[in-house]
């Protein structure tokens, strides 16, 4: 190189120099500016904040608004949705749309080999089984110890509810876990899930358990319909029964008055004939006391105007002439 | 010459602090640390916060989860005291209660698990084996004792691995089911049994709809004979009424009411192509040849 072009490049070099230091100066400026910005934070409602320095928790209640902190690595805030009620399934298999989505890849599950292990059930205390689905709606009451007590508190929490279901139902029978038993279900659930989720100070409040679904597994379900379809036919029978009596009793007694008005009108016809016959024969026995023999004559001359024309006769002379009666002449007048 | 000054002790100054950092530690609650000099445990630190140590290589930090952890077994099938197969999946939490030991004798997660599951299945196995079916299934409550075997296997595990450092917090059951061919039994079982219920109830259903309806009948059978026997009653009243009405009646002219009564009858009797013999004496042809009629008025002769 001419010294001419070695001068160029040493105060094009200076220049670089100078303006490189120019932009670490102000690089540097800004980062022992901002750096301790980023010390504040923001709680939201609903959250609570932890508040960490070096490691150790030195505030576990940090309430919503804007705060302040050394800024990491030195402290770290932690932030825990306290406010918002939080929901989780739990249950042996009662979900049909999984049983349907399995299906589909698995083919039917009644015909694989482990069908029943693949969807959970649960066994009834008379070793029936079911499928059983629970929702539960918890809060987080404590937000360090749901950091660092346990390291999946959900999952443990599912656990030991699918635990006390276990237990619950292994007590029951299938009627009253399909139908009856669904309150007892829930609060035996509900307070024994309490007990072992603060015994192991999980820091969340379960607030509700629900069985929101029992039903039997699908190769039953049929015969356990077939039941309730024949209780209710059991009533429909009886309930027939009860209205063709309700119908044929009024129509015996219908018939029962008409058989005793026929038999009244009977009666009363019977009286008032009898009454008018010997009304008539008493008159009439009035007449006759007056004067026996006419009236006697009269009656029997009347009586034999009325019989003796229609009669074939045959006179003979009486006995003192002779009894030699000419048969022939007898039987050829007729 | 002086910029390779300032570059070497940049890169000294830079050394030196990367030293001076590894003399801190940083505890978070989550961990346990036990700092090991070349291998050798020499601090357990439980607490949070700063701690110090000597720098790296010569003293390590190792770190240990402090809080509780989950293992879950999978469906593992046993026996039970009277000969009856289960199948049960259970699940512990679990803790390190002794850093050191726990450095010492398990060091990773695995290890523990492996601890536990060995530990677990041989506690369950030696449970059950001390049951009968009806303590984990039955409609007794009393008989259920599913609690109280998690309780003792709890226990008994504790017992086992205190050495390594681990406590069990929970045991439990998350699962329990039948083997497969027993399962197919069941639910044939099931089957069977709601297809009895079934029947029971339309046969009973059946029973009483006959029997209402067989009452029904009897009763108004019975409201009709009832009636009848009322009507024949008062038919009979209607008779007797008429006939002692008859009777007073005709009692008041017995020979009058004989002699309507037998002409009456004669009426009815004698009809066409009834043939009478009478004599020529009779009362009835007594006017007839004329000679009474006249005698009886004294009027006309005797004689014709």
């Amino acid at each position: 190189m001419t010294a001419d072009k070695q001068n160029e490049f040493r105060s094009e070099l200076s220049m670089l120099r100078r303006s490189l230091r120019s932009i670490i100066i102000g690089l540097v400026i800004i980062i022992v500016i901002a750096y301790p910005l980023t010390g504040f934070y923001l709680i939201k409602t609903g959250e609570t904040g932890i508040y960490i320095k070096f490691g150790r928790i030195i505030d576990d209640r940090i309430a919503p608004g804007l705060h302040y902190s050394l800024p990491r690595p030195f402290s770290r805030i932690i932030k825990v949705e306290t406010g918002a009620v939080h929901r989780f399934q739990t249950g042996f298999g009662a979900d049909l749309a999984k049983v349907d989505e399995l299906e589909s890849d698995l083919g039917p599950l009644q015909n694989l080999e482990y069908g029943s292990f693949i969807i959970p059930y649960c066994i009834t205390g008379d070793k029936n089984v079911i499928h059983l689905k629970i929702i539960g709606k918890y809060r987080i009451s404590n937000p360090s110890s749901y950091k660092f007590g346990a390291k999946n508190p959900e999952r443990l929490a599912i656990l030991m509810i699918q635990s006390a279901i276990i237990d619950c139902v292994g007590r029951l029978d299938v009627d009253t876990v399909l139908t009856s038993g669904r309150k007892v279900i829930q609060n035996t659930i509900l307070e024994s899930a309490r007990k072992s989720i603060s015994d192991l100070d999980l820091g969340i409040t379960v607030n509700s358990i629900e069985v929101k679904s029992t039903r039997p597994p699908g190769s039953v379900a049929m015969a356990f319909k077939d039941v309730v379809d024949a209780r209710s036919e059991a009533e429909t029978v009886q309930h027939e029964a009860n209205s063709y009596k309700k119908q044929i009793i009024p129509e015996a007694k219908a018939i029962a008055a008409r058989i005793i008005n026929e038999a009244d009108s009977y009666k009363t016809n019977r009286i008032t004939q009898a009454e008018g016959q010997s009304k008539k024969f008493s008159l009439f026995a009035e007449q006759y006391e007056k004067n026996r023999t006419l009236t006697c004559m009269r009656i029997y001359l009347k009586s034999m105007a009325e019989i003796m024309p229609s009669l074939q006769k045959v006179i003979l002379e009486s006995g003192e002439k002779g009894n030699n009666i000419d048969m022939k002449f007898l039987i050829s007048d007729q | 010459m002086r910029r390779h000054l300032k570059i070497s002790a940049a890169l000294a100054g830079a050394v030196i602090i990367f030293f001076i950092i590894t003399c801190f530690i940083t505890v978070d609650e989550v961990n346990y640390v036990v700092v090991t000099q070349f291998g050798k445990p020499v601090k357990t630190i439980s607490e949070s916060g700063l701690h110090f140590k000597y720098p790296w290589p010569g003293q390590i930090s190792n770190r240990f989860e402090k809080r509780k952890q989950l293992y879950e077994t999978p469906l593992i099938e046993f026996y039970t005291g009277d000969q009856k197969n289960i199948v049960v999946q259970s699940f512990v939490c679990w803790q390190i209660s002794d850093p050191l030991e726990y450095f010492k004798s398990v060091r990773t997660v695995q290890m523990a698990e492996q601890i536990l599951d060995d530990t677990l299945v041989a506690v369950i196995g030696s449970s059950l084996g001390q049951l009968k079916m009806s303590n984990l299934i039955s409609v007794e409550p009393e008989d259920v004792k599913v609690q109280e075997m998690e309780n003792n296997v709890t226990t008994e595990m504790n017992e086992t691995i205190k050495s390594y450092g681990i406590r069990i917090c929970r045991m439990g059951i998350s699962r329990l089911a039948l083997p497969e061919d027993n399962v197919r039994a069941v639910y044939q079982r099931m089957i069977a049994d709601r297809t009895t219920i079934a029947n029971e109830y339309r046969a009973l259903g059946q029973e009483k709809a006959d029997k209402i309806r067989s009452e029904a009948d009897k009763e108004r059978n019975l409201i009709i004979a009832e009636a009848n026997k009322k009507a024949e009653i008062i038919k009979g009243e209607g008779d007797a009424e008429s006939a002692r009405i008859y009777a007073d009646a005709y009692s008041q002219a017995p020979e009058l009411f004989r002699l309507l009564r037998t002409l009456d009858t004669y009426k009815k009797m004698l009809k066409d192509k009834t043939t009478i013999i009478m004599s020529s004496e009779s009362e009835l042809l007594k006017y007839l040849d004329g000679s009474t009629y006249m005698t009886e008025t004294g009027e006309i002769d005797k004689g014709n």
